[in-house]
């Protein structure tokens, strides 16, 4: 038994125990936290409980297989509004600003296809910059993809912050069944702070002026956010999210500089406050609409697999900027170095690092096999190596999967397997 | 079940749900939670 092998914890007045190798979590009693806390007989007690679940170990190999495949086609690398965050260099990436060519949208789709196997589905991304910028390139994209590939399966996405959709726009979504991703951080003194248009129009109202009508038009619609003054309540943003009708809100902490390393006990107290509201919730609602929790909670269900594979950029993630240059995701398309192609060159099969984090300190923390273990990207950019992980992260996934455990505990059976199946 | 399993969280119930479907159709593909945000998830039941 190593400290690396368990984790406690205390939430609220309840005492748990997780075991990482066994994926478990137990409530167990105020002395033997303690006793555990104090490393006084901490191995004898937790043997204990490894002992308990020793004859669930499944005999089964879970080595995993790729089924899904995602292109992030930024078809516009330019965007209408200014938010003070963005990874993407106010939507260029610090790139020459423009929009995508038809051609080179159609070639970024042959060449993605290609790529995925027969029996798996391709998800197409409209990103940018702000995609709608380059709508007509999107409509004409898809009608390519639906025309072409007709025997095929395949998903359109787009993640875009709104503010350019018409009714002809969301009808033509609606048809062709996109699954929708609104760039919004929570009401209108929130969102006018942080994603400010250029034009200098009321960004809130902007963005969801069309929400009813694509409620109307049962479109499925997600917020995704981004958390990034800890002193604003979470719990806030989420609430003023969830009233505007969205399937599921999804607020990310914007961790991607080192220096947040001195924030972040705001951010865990404010995830603490999240975690008693979506309690509260739960009890009162039958639907579950925070997704990242979903998600850590499925982690934590998940056959243990001892692989500690990466996030899939440059693997099942692809991205095209606006001149065919291929990169691993959209977030590395402001890395040159990391390009791996182009759409016009036919070449041979590309390759990208295939990480490991065993090889990282991840192979010592107790949070290894229900970890995400977050973005590549962001590693990077950080300290310059994948496998130097951001502290910050590191501390919010821990912190998640405490909350997700804590949830799991909260629930009963057939309400757990509901939000697990994403019912 | 021993006693000490009566305190376990994570409901063995389920994880056989997770282990009898297939690894891929449990794992299913997150994508890039950070920014994309639809996780494909199949249904256990």
């Amino acid at each position: 038994m190593s400290d690396i092998n368990y984790h406690i914890f205390k939430n609220m007045e309840t005492c748990i125990l997780f075991l990482t190798e066994e994926k478990q979590a137990f409530t167990i009693s105020e002395e033997e936290y303690n006793s555990i806390y104090a490393k006084r007989d901490n191995y004898r007690i937790v043997e204990k409980y490894v002992k308990s679940v020793e004859k669930y170990k499944s005999n089964k190999s879970h080595t995993g297989k790729d089924y899904i495949y995602e292109l992030y086609l930024c078809v516009a690398n330019c965007c209408n509004a200014n938010c003070s965050y963005c990874f993407a260099g106010q939507g260029s990436y610090g790139k020459e600003k423009g929009i995508m060519s038809d051609e080179t949208a159609y070639k970024a789709v042959d060449r993605f296809m290609e790529i995925v196997p027969f029996d798996c589905t391709a998800v197409i991304t409209y990103f940018g910059g702000e995609p709608l910028m380059a709508y007509s390139v999107i409509e004409n994209c898809c009608n390519y993809v639906t025309k072409k590939y007709n025997n095929r399966k395949y998903e359109f996405h787009i993640t875009t912050n709104a503010t350019l959709l018409n009714r002809e726009i969301i009808d033509f979504f609606a048809e062709n069944k996109f699954k929708i991703a609104v760039s919004i951080d929570g009401g209108s003194v929130i969102q006018n702070a942080q994603r400010p248009l250029l034009n200098g129009n009321d960004s809130f109202v902007e963005a969801t002026k069309f929400l009813p009508y694509m409620h109307e038009k049962k479109l499925r619609l997600l917020a995704r956010g981004t958390y990034t003054n800890f002193d604003v309540s979470l719990v806030q943003c989420y609430d003023e999210l969830l009233k505007l009708g969205f399937e599921e809100v999804n607020i990310e902490p914007d961790i991607l500089d080192k220096k947040r390393e001195y924030d972040m006990d705001k951010l865990l107290a404010q995830l603490d406050v999240l975690r008693d509201y979506i309690v509260d919730y739960a009890k009162t609602r039958n639907d579950f609409p925070f997704g990242l929790f979903k998600m850590q909670m499925r982690r934590l269900f998940i056959p243990l697999k001892k692989e500690l594979k990466g996030c899939g950029a440059g693997k099942v993630t692809f991205a095209v900027d606006i001149k065919g240059d291929i990169f691993p995701c959209h977030r590395h398309s402001s890395m040159p170095e990391t390009v791996m192609g182009n759409v016009r060159e036919h070449q041979q099969a590309m390759s990208f690092l295939d990480i490991d984090y065993q090889e990282a300190n991840c192979a010592l923390c107790w949070n290894r096999y229900t970890c995400s273990h977050g973005c590549m990207y962001e590693d990077k950019s950080i300290s310059g190596s994948y496998y130097v992980k951001n502290p910050c992260f590191c501390k919010y996934s821990r912190k998640m999967t405490e909350i997700a455990i804590s949830l799991c505990n909260e629930m009963d059976k057939n309400r757990l397997i509901k939000v697990l199946s994403g019912i | 079940m021993n006693e000490t399993m009566n305190n376990a969280i994570l409901l063995q119930e389920i994880k056989d749900l997770f282990e009898d479907i297939s690894y891929q159709a449990a794992c299913e593909y997150e994508g890039c939670g950070a920014d994309d945000g639809w996780p494909s998830v199949k249904p256990l039941i």
